[in-house]
């Protein structure tokens, strides 16, 4: 695994104990640490490049402070531009971090914390599939942008099972074309005069179907609506509201929930149908066995058009399982990981030397049932066990931290 | 400001727009009513208690509306710079006389809207403002226009402004307002807001005559607008500017549908009756006409007038404009009494606002002194008569000139022997004035079919008969505006 420097790094001066082994970093300002946690947890730890006026992180560990200690949602529109910094901010992590277990000490508690918080938020990873849906997806709007006479497409993002990745695909995809947006028009989120939010991200609420989706779209937008409006009445004025902001897409996740039985089939088919149409945006449904969702299901009723309609204007983006047995699939996997490994910091780097190994990827790969995303976080999982208390991640070990 | 609350589109308050039209903008940028808008975003407790606060008062002074203040900074980000501008704070706008009653509609500008139906500056809701200075238009106080800006679905079309073609004759007798804001002046009277105010500033110490288009527009305005919105621009002409003047014509029958103020002040004055007797042999309705004239003569002539003084203030003791000018009237026709010709009526003029100017002339030949002055005085009205009064006849319904080169110098270039009108109303007024200052009976233009050939010709010849017994007066009206013979008889 290599290892980089921030050139704004100062060699860190030994000053005080250790709790044991090798002295980390300590230099002014010294971060405060939690009560309670002990003698040793008294050590200051301190990212190298803080007095340069460079740390974003404010002289505390990363993932300790402001938004990066906090959750952070994709269907919460104020979360976007934190999600966006976190994103910008992880090589800088990665670098602070690498420095700060470059010794081989184990860490202390707090470092223990980060280093574990790093873990999780490493990613997006690079995969094919999130290479695949990013193409479909600009593909797609770009070709709704001379669209309008019937030809208007949407993305369907389906997957057999949960654990596939879609929802990572989708928020990284979501996120690029976010950030690319902002950069190019320079506008931000709570500029003085109307926001820019290129995409829109919801979750479909299945509790009250056409118009909890676009009371959902509502919330997430943050535009004013009246107890008693309608799903069409919402619908009929929400176009020129996305315009206004400037959104491109329009994301609907677990759309798979949008499932109706009898009669009201039709009317939700009808709904999503006008909603894909009318509205001057790219919509996206992503979600699992959505060829069995009102979006792509076909009528039995051969006189029923609009769910035929909706089929033919779909652009589906399959996410496959990966079987165990076939090597192509387990280089796949490999190469996700390989590229997780380099960016993953952990005290002791040689626990991860067996992590490509056939017979650990056949087990993440069956074990998961096939499933990448899945897979991946099983990996993390054992990763993070491994930084306070390194070992080898093997099959053995793997195991013991296998989720049922 | 908590910026979760910011609502993600948020218009900008543009100059001079009202804070009615900035939340009806702000709405329709959602797609909005906005009484919808308003309970949306917890402006107000229920959808149906939005009805209240649509009033001027409560929009342009604030009143009770601290809980629509906050939620509107709190929502569309708005700093207290912005109500200020909003509201006009600082500027005639704000102020209480003048912001329109509770429940009134603002008058718009039915062209204004056209363009951007969105937008409602802040004059619209002042009772100064009358006109559009941009299009030259009455504002109207139309409630479709009103109610569509805040409901945009809304389709009704019963416009009672000029949008629609049932209301084209009014949009056709606006067009005198063109020529009547000519003579008005727009003046910023403070630099705090943009307030522009209009006020009729048609002062004779100028030179400036008040034409018969912009009689007809004032007429207009008086028709058209509500007696309080004309009370308030007249009043405060008055007190901003001492010299300032204003001719009204009250029509009897719009007085009768006004308010009793008027009524009480038509009813209650006993001078003005001479000029409707005046007026009584013309074709149109009964008038009664107030006319304003200079302010700086009315100290002087205030001592004789004390009785009549006295019993206006007891009639009008709200109305000091309207009073002044009653008071003007009396004067003038006192003055004209002896000096009117035999008989206005014998000028012979159809058209009754070249009638109104051709007593008008007289009343200032008269009230300039001795009658065996007027040729000092013919030279000096003829000077001040301006272009649009004599070219009016030539105008079409909207006032526009059809033969612009028409005026009074191509008249007076005319009698030099410079050919240039074709039509010969003009020459009857200047031959009428001849004809007064030489005192010669003979003359009475009856033959009015004037407007070309023989009869021109003969006046021609007849003027240039008269003026050669002028003895050593100049042979043309113009060579004695030029020769400075003007005064030496």
């Amino acid at each position: 695994m290599s290892t980089t420097t921030s050139p704004t790094f100062t060699p860190p001066a030994p000053a005080g104990p250790a709790r044991k082994g090798r002295p980390v970093t300590r230099t002014a300002p010294a971060r405060t640490t939690s009560a309670g946690s002990g003698p040793a947890a008294t050590t200051a730890v301190t990212p190298p490049t803080a007095a340069a006026g460079l740390d974003p992180f404010d002289g505390a560990l990363p993932y300790t402070r402001g938004s990066a200690a906090r959750m952070l949602l994709l269907h919460r529109r104020r979360d976007w531009q934190p999600l966006l910094d976190r994103q910008a901010q992880l090589p800088q992590a990665t670098t602070v971090l690498r420095d700060l277990v470059r010794g081989g000490d184990t860490p202390d508690r707090d470092l223990t914390r980060s280093l574990r918080s790093h873990i999780a938020a490493v990613g997006p990873i690079k995969t094919r599939e999130i290479d695949r849906l990013d193409k479909v997806v600009s593909r797609v709007c770009d070709d709704n942008l001379w669209g309008s006479m019937g030809r208007k497409e949407f993305v369907a993002a389906d997957g057999d099972g949960p654990g596939a990745g879609k929802s990572q695909c989708i928020g990284t995809v979501a996120l690029r074309i976010a950030r690319d947006a902002w950069a190019q028009t320079g506008k931000t989120v709570g500029a003085d005069e109307n926001e820019h939010w290129p995409v829109g991200y919801v979750e479909v609420n299945s509790s009250t179907r056409q118009l909890g989706l676009m009371e959902s779209i509502y919330r997430f937008f943050g535009f004013p609506k009246t107890p008693r409006e309608t799903a069409t009445s919402l619908l009929g004025r929400l176009g020129d509201q996305l315009d206004a902001v400037g959104c491109q897409l329009l994301i609907l996740d677990d759309a798979h929930q949008l499932r109706q039985v009898g009669k009201e089939t039709r009317q939700l088919t009808d709904f999503l149908k006008a909603l894909v149409t009318s509205l001057p945006v790219t919509v996206v449904f992503v979600g699992n066995q959505l060829r069995n969702s009102a979006i792509l299901k076909p009528s039995d009723d051969d006189s029923y058009i609009a769910a035929d309609q909706l089929r033919v204007r779909h652009q589906l983006m399959t996410f496959p399982i990966y079987k165990p047995d076939v090597p192509q699939h387990r280089d796949w996997l490999r190469r996700i990981l390989r590229e997780l490994e380099q960016q993953i910091v952990v005290p002791d780097p040689a626990v991860m030397s067996k992590l490509l190994d056939d017979d650990v990827l056949e087990l993440l790969l069956q074990g998961s049932g096939g499933r990448v995303g899945r897979s991946i976080d099983w990996a993390k999982r054992a990763i993070s066990a491994t930084v306070a208390k390194p070992q080898l991640i093997d099959v053995e070990f793997l195991q013991k931290h296998a989720r049922t | 400001m908590t910026t979760d609350l910011l609502l993600p589109i948020r218009p900008r308050p543009r100059a001079r727009e009202s804070l009615p039209g900035f939340v009806v903008r702000a709405a329709a940028s959602f797609g909005m009513k906005i009484g919808s808008f308003l309970y949306a975003i917890g402006a107000v407790e229920s959808q149906g208690s939005t009805s209240g606060l649509f009033t001027a008062r409560h929009w342009l002074l604030g009143e009770g509306t601290q809980q629509l203040d906050a939620v509107l900074a709190q929502r569309l980000g708005l700093d207290d710079g912005d109500f200020r501008a909003l509201r006009g704070v600082g500027s005639l706008a704000a102020d209480e006389s003048r912001v329109l009653p509770r429940r009134r509609l603002p008058a718009s500008c039915p062209e204004c809207l056209q363009r951007d139906p969105l937008f409602w500056p802040i004059d619209w809701w002042n009772t100064w403002v009358f006109a559009c200075p941009a299009h030259e238009l009455v504002l109207q106080e139309c409630k479709v226009c009103w109610v569509q800006a805040m409901a945009p679905n809304t389709r009704q079309t019963d416009h009672s402004c000029v949008r629609v073609s049932a209301c084209r004759e009014a949009l056709a007798a606006q067009g005198a307002v063109a020529e009547l804001i000519k003579a008005c002046r727009w003046r910023r009277l403070d630099e705090v807001a943009s307030a522009l105010v209009l006020f009729l500033r048609l002062d004779v110490a100028d030179g400036t005559v008040p034409s018969p288009a912009v009689r007809s527009g004032v007429r207009w305005i008086v028709e058209a607008t509500r007696p309080h919105r004309m009370h308030a621009l007249v009043r405060d002409a008055v007190q901003l500017h001492g010299d300032a003047s204003l001719q009204v014509e009250v029509r009897q029958r719009l007085v009768s549908q006004r308010a009793s103020a008027l009524q009480n002040l038509v009813a209650g004055l006993v001078l003005p009756r001479r000029v409707t007797s005046a007026h009584r042999k013309t074709p149109l309705t009964p008038t009664v006409a107030f006319d304003a004239e200079h302010a700086s003569e009315w100290p002087q002539l205030l001592p004789s007038l004390d009785g009549v003084d006295s019993s206006l203030d007891q009639l009008l003791p709200s109305m000091p404009a309207l009073r002044l000018r009653a008071i003007a009237v009396l004067l003038a026709m006192r003055s004209s009494e002896t000096t009117l010709p035999r008989s206005i009526s014998a000028l012979g003029y159809k058209s009754r606002t070249d009638q109104l100017t051709g007593i008008y002339v007289i009343r200032r030949a008269a009230a300039a002194g001795d009658i065996g002055e007027f040729w000092q005085t013919c030279a000096r009205n003829a000077a001040l008569i301006d272009a649009a009064a004599v070219s009016h006849r030539w105008g079409n319904r909207r006032g526009v000139l059809r033969h612009p080169e028409l005026n009074l110098d191509a008249l007076r270039r005319r009698l030099d022997g410079h050919p240039a009108g074709t039509a010969g109303d003009g020459d009857l007024l200047l031959w009428a004035w001849c004809a007064w200052g030489l005192g010669d009976a003979r003359f009475s233009p009856t033959s009015r079919g004037d407007s070309g050939g023989r009869n021109r010709d003969e006046l021609l010849v007849r003027a240039a008969a008269l003026l050669d017994q002028c003895g050593d007066a100049p042979k043309s009206l113009n060579g004695l505006l030029t020769s400075g013979a003007v005064g030496e008889r």
